[in-house]
């Protein structure tokens, strides 16, 4: 195994250019969609949404509003050139309501206006009228009414009644987990420009150009090839604009077609939070067999899903819980049931780790809960049952490397687990006011869309004249770093430097059929076809070259701006190369496009090969509680990581610790709370807190490599989800702080641990005996 | 009337229509570069420079979502844009950010510069502790802080040992290349801005800092809102026949910087960064908070354990006689909070304060809990207690008070449950449900008398 230990990246010394987009972020320089100067005669929009759950619309009454000033059109569902149907894998979504008003944001008609004030003004003027019905909130209530996004999913291995039979210890239970805001810092906002009659053009802060593109054609009834989508980047995302970009982009597109002028929709903090969905809320319940040292023996589990009010990704997001279903272990006897709900809720939707968090929490829930009853800790029941080389998953697919043991030993070794451990408990027997605690959370993350199609991206490479590069790329740029890992690939394909590189934004033209920027493979995918891309016009220069200078091309190589021999000896600059090759009309752009092999999933027999490879992480989280007032502070957390090679060691480190931090904010703080007729109650900044920079914990970050990479550039691995999992621990440092005060105590299994939970869990007879 | 202030070191003239300074920046003036991520000052993401007419004469970080283009009269600003340099050469800031890693998606990131200025320009020791103190409402949802943590760090080790040594931090800021030329102009003395004094009071809603007001109504329901700022030209304190008066019109932040650079009242610094975030801080008023009169404001309930005295523009309150209700208060129109007295006999008080909330700063409390207890011969004389959250206005607790009375501060504390059930009437809301308040109310009195223990025990370094 060869490792490596990340400290301070790479400094701008050698590569003075390497991130000069954060360095436009920082001067402010960076363009967002809301920055673009807006064309002179641009109209304003304002959405007129649901003001209940659950209703049937009789009457939208714009009369008043058409009075109001600055107004130019009010647009309904009958203004709809084509189809109203915006549902991507289940055809059950329209743009505008039409009957039936399904959730509390649920537009049903576009205000157009000369200012977006005036917009705003008129949309409140719109009368609704509507027969309210009653309206399901809760995803037990929508299991029991059958209320489901088809049937129940269920994967299964072994034989789980001999499983339970042969165990010495059973445990059952429930876990909850709740919704999580995205709250990216720039909101859903699109601009649309009619361009001559029957062609448009959107900008569109979306994970998913090419949806876009697809239904605002479908909407105006044109073919995709009248619809320009372009993304400059997105001001983050995290999921919450995979499928969900999209209503917002289409009515400014509704709103520019039947106008014929620009229409800017930009939402309110407000509106977003109200309008958008959120991280999926589960309630699963477990059964958990082990023998009498820790192994586990069966698990059986049923993970019940708050899809919201239409199906948007949820079955795909569920599918990912049951893939994960067993997280890091290797368990012989499974049995894993779930099922997608329908609630009045808006449409949850996509957001990093997709499925995985609700998933991999209810099993560690469940060790905990078996680590309780058998009175050892749970680290112990953790690395007796770790995944070993040859386990088969569940799903068909068979556990290759040795990774996670890896990670876990040397987390152990490195980072002085065992002997921290020891350490606090005895602190904390001197029964301090605080209690310190460490909780590790083992991960295995699959690296694919499990929708295979989507395992797919084209990247166009073009070399001009003067020896710069464009690249146009299938992936939508959102922080993650994606631009500044292909500009590696390509500066390691043709020995160039970063200058001479740029990323456009992303267009619909440029490369067509775009998956969503999505599932922690916009890198993987991206990358290799720009590997490929590069590799052919390398290839053609290197061969052109060596006619040229007959000279032997197995003897050339492109380095350090020059082609070279592979003595070292510069024969050629690259900027003359290039230009040389354009006179001898060479061609000097590629087009590649890149399917990661091997995959596929039978869902008949919910058996295949649906993953390139597996990601894989272990943390340690270290907090201290505060036992007299139940507030905490997450001090700590160590990670070590499988990473392959890292194609930018600074990207990667900030996914790696923005993840975490995600992770320990879902697992603690953030916290969605609905009214009882399902009107959010959490909409702000002010109510909805993440953590800032007080409350996050200091990281230290081992990054290992366990082997070659056939699927990702230059061997790197993926790493945009896996880290906010390796935070979940964060709830398991608490409780086991919590319980070394108040060892009676129970604890439910609820996402998150806020510090009121905290405390009545550290007082549970307060209200008894007062 | 016309309004006239510098952006970037250049004077512009705008009509007094209400706007707020982002919007005018980003659409009137195209410069895009400060972002608007929440619009109601807890993100940190529209942070810009202002120089007051009247303050302590510097630059500080304040929200540009919670100030109109109006307040700005005679005012210095200075965005991002004011940062980058005409001959191209990268900010050494933005080097610093950019090769930590300490952004993502960007859209934070420039406000991270302009909060940095404001530490170098006013942080008294400039450690990476205190930058991460300083910069803790710049809110990130991508990288996780460890960027920010890592340029803290190196921000420290390349320009604390300087500016420490400087005597006036704008200048030497100026020399290194941190701040541009344009920045050592002084804001106009002779501020011509119109105060409530001026006006008709009785038509006018009095402005501190605006950021609570601005928040609650729509900026067309505030044309008749003037700014209280005639009080800026005086000083953040004074000492008044052993009291020591706060000037009420000063932002929390300036006034807690100009107490700790006298050594005055040293729990309010131990407190202040409690106390809202840093740019709200350096916009806010005291005065403005206490007359807010929210349930939970953070001040209120320092002050009323204080025995504060109020002085307005009209007559002396008690402040514990201020709020009348539920956001209500006796403050007839047009009268002014100008001086916060606090009485002799807080310098040899032990003092302490809690504040729990969802996430332990730069969020509004479930609960928040003052004490100021005074011992002599290791017996506790006298105690005021005071309660914030629990009731449609910080309770002082009498009852619950004489329970310690003669209590060696290492005795066992007394179950205060009786008294605050009796005295506390607490919601559930989405900050806390009522039993958890009442849970935490008790555990908050608990907590004090762990905190008197600690403060009166040997060795302590805090003393009265």
């Amino acid at each position: 195994m060869s490792s490596k230990t990340l400290k301070t990246p790479p400094q701008s010394e050698s590569s003075p250019l390497k991130h000069r987009t954060l360095q436009g972020h920082f001067e402010g320089k960076t363009l967002f969609t809301d920055d673009l100067p807006v064309p002179e005669s641009c109209l304003y929009a304002a959405v007129v949404t649901s003001p209940v759950a659950h209703a049937e619309l009789t009457a939208i009454v714009t009369s008043e509003a058409e009075k109001y000033p600055g107004v130019v059109a009010i647009l309904t569902a009958r203004d709809i050139p084509g189809s109203n149907q915006i549902g991507d894998i289940v055809q059950d979504e329209r743009l505008l309501a039409e009957h039936h008003l399904n959730f509390i944001g649920k537009p049903v008609a576009l205000v157009l206006a000369n200012t977006a004030e005036q917009a705003h003004q008129a949309a409140d003027a719109v009368q609704l009228q509507y027969h309210e019905k009653p309206s399901t909130l809760d995803v037990k209530t929508a299991y029991r009414e059958n209320s489901t996004f088809g049937d129940e999913r269920h994967f299964q291995k072994g034989d789980i009644a001999h499983g339970f039979e042969d165990a010495q210890w059973v445990v059952e239970g429930d876990v909850d987990t709740q919704a999580q805001e995205h709250l990216y810092f720039e909101t859903q906002v699109s601009l649309a420009i009619p361009m001559d009659g029957q062609h448009l053009k959107i900008f569109s802060a979306t994970q998913s150009p090419s949806a876009v593109q697809k239904f605002a054609a479908s909407v105006l009834g044109l073919p995709m090839n009248a619809v320009e989508v372009e993304v400059l980047r997105l001001g983050g995302a995290f999921g919450g604009k995979e499928e969900q970009a999209k209503p917002w982009a289409l009515l400014a597109a509704l709103g520019a077609f039947v106008t014929q002028k620009p229409v800017k929709l930009v939402l309110s903090r407000h509106e977003d939070m109200h309008w958008t969905g959120k991280r999926h809320p589960y309630h699963s319940h477990y059964r958990l067999g082990l023998d009498s040292t820790g192994k586990i023996l069966a698990y059986d589990v049923q993970f019940l899903q708050d899809g919201g009010a239409v199906a948007d990704l949820s079955t795909a997001v569920l599918e990912r819980t049951l893939f994960h279903a067993t997280n890091a272990y290797a368990i012989e006897n499974v049995n894993v049931k779930a099922v997608s709900c329908r609630t009045h809720h808006p449409s949850n939707t996509a957001f990093r780790g997709f499925g995985a968090p609700q998933a991999i929490f209810t099993l560690e829930s469940a060790i905990d809960h078996a680590a309780r009853v058998m009175g050892c800790p749970r680290w112990h029941i953790q690395q007796a049952n770790l995944l070993q080389p040859g386990y088969k998953f569940a799903y068909g697919m068979t556990y290759e490397t040795n990774a996670l043991q890896q990670c876990w030993s040397r987390l152990w070794s490195e980072k002085s687990i065992a002997r921290r451990m020891r350490d606090l408990e005895q602190t904390n027997r001197s029964a301090p006011r605080y209690r310190k605690s460490i909780a590790l959370t083992p991960l295995c993350f699959g690296i694919a869309f499990t929708a295979t199609h989507l395992n797919q991206a084209s990247v166009q490479v073009n070399i001009y004249t003067d020896g710069s590069v464009g690249i146009a790329t299938s992936s939508v740029e959102m922080g993650q770093g994606v631009n500044e890992k292909i500009r590696e690939v390509v500066a390691r394909c043709f020995g160039i430097s970063f200058d001479m590189i740029h990323i456009d934004y992303t267009h619909s033209a440029r490369t067509a059929n775009m998956s969503p920027t999505a599932a922690s493979v916009g890198a993987d995918l991206n990358g290799m076809a720009t590997l490929q891309a590069c590799s052919k016009l390398k290839s053609r220069l290197l061969k052109f070259c060596s006619q040229r200078l007959k000279h032997p091309v197995e003897h050339l190589t492109l380095r350090a701006g020059n082609v070279m021999t592979d003595q070292g000896e510069v024969l050629l600059e690259w900027r003359k190369l290039v230009t040389e090759a354009y006179l001898s009309r060479e061609h000097l752009c590629e087009l590649a496009h890149y399917a990661t092999p091997d995959l596929y999933f039978d869902r008949t027999r919910e058996q295949g090969h649906p993953f390139a490879y597996h990601a894989c992480g272990v943390s340690a989280i270290e907090i201290t509680l505060d036992t007299l007032l139940g507030t905490y502070q997450v001090e700590h957390i160590d990670v070590v990581y499988d990473l392959g090679e890292s194609l930018d060691p600074l990207v990667d480190l900030g996914q790696m610790e923005g993840g975490l931090v995600q992770g320990v904010g879902y697992a603690t703080l953030e916290e969605i709370l609905w009214d009882s007729n399902g009107r959010l109650i959490t909409d702000s900044f002010a109510t909805y807190k993440i953590p800032d920079l007080m409350y996050s914990p200091r990281i230290s970050v081992d990054f290992i490599q366990s082997g070659r990479n056939p699927y990702g550039p230059f061997s790197s691995k993926a790493i945009g989800e896996p880290p906010l999992l390796l935070g979940l621990g964060a709830y398991f440092a608490i409780t086991d702080a919590i319980r070394s005060h108040t060892q009676t105590t129970e604890i439910p299994y609820q996402l998150p641990m806020t510090p009121e939970k905290a405390l009545s869990a550290l007082y549970p007879s307060f209200t008894a005996t007062s | 009337m016309t309004m006239e202030f510098d952006l970037n070191g250049k004077r512009h003239t705008v009509a007094d229509t209400p706007q707020l300074l982002i919007d005018w920046l980003r659409t009137a003036q195209q410069q895009t570069g400060t972002k608007a991520a929440c619009r109601e000052g807890d993100c940190g993401s529209c942070q810009v420079l202002v120089k007051e007419p009247g303050l302590d004469h510097h630059f500080r970080a304040q929200p540009g979502c919670l100030i109109r283009v109006q307040d700005l009269h005679q005012c210095q600003v200075l965005t991002i844009e004011g940062l980058l340099r005409p001959d191209a050469k990268p900010h050494p800031l933005v080097m610093l950010f950019t090769e930590e890693g300490a952004g993502q998606c960007g859209f934070c990131s420039p406000a991270l510069i302009m909060a940095s200025l404001n530490w170098l320009l006013h942080g008294p020791a400039l450690t990476p502790e205190e930058g991460e103190a300083w910069l803790n409402g710049n809110l990130c949802r991508c990288t996780g802080y460890m960027g920010q943590r890592r340029a803290i760090v190196q921000i420290a080790s390349r320009w604390a040992t300087a500016l420490l040594a400087s005597t006036d931090r704008q200048t030497t800021l100026i020399a290194l290349d941190l701040l541009p030329p344009y920045a050592a102009i002084p804001p106009c003395w002779h501020s011509t801005r119109p105060t409530i004094s001026e006006e008709t009071p009785e038509v006018s809603i009095v402005l501190g800092g605006g950021t609570d007001l601005y928040l609650e109504r729509p900026l067309n329901q505030l044309t008749q809102a003037v700014p209280c700022s005639s009080g800026k030209l005086q000083p953040p304190f004074k000492e008044h026949n052993g009291e020591i008066w706060l000037n009420a019109q000063w932002p929390i932040q300036a006034l807690a910087d100009a107490l700790l650079a006298q050594k005055q009242l040293p729990f309010f610094s131990r407190f202040n960064f409690l106390f809202a975030s840093l740019p709200v801080r350096n916009r806010a008023t005291l005065g403005g908070n206490l007359a807010h009169a929210s349930p939970i404001g953070d001040a209120m309930t320092l002050m009323m354990a204080l025995n504060a005295t109020l002085h307005t523009n009209r007559r002396s309150i008690p402040v514990q006689h201020l709020i009348t209700g539920f956001k209500q208060t006796c403050l007839a129109a047009g009268e002014l909070i100008e001086w916060i007295a606090l009485p002799p006999e807080v310098g040899v008080s032990y003092i302490h304060f809690d504040k729990v909330s969802r996430r332990s700063t730069t969020d509004i409390a479930a609960l928040n809990c003052a004490g100021c207890w005074h011992v002599e011969n290791s017996r506790v004389t006298r105690v005021r207690l005071v309660i914030g959250g629990a009731s449609p206005c910080p309770l002082r607790l009498p009852e619950l008070e004489k329970q310690f009375i003669g209590l060696p501060p290492d005795a066992l504390c007394p179950d205060p449950t009786p008294w605050l059930k009796a005295a506390l009437s607490p919601r559930t809301d989405h900050r806390g449900s009522e039993s958890y308040r009442f849970l935490l109310a008790k555990q908050l009195i608990l907590a004090q008398w762990d905190a008197l223990k600690q403060l009166t025990s040997a060795g302590s370094e805090v003393t009265p």
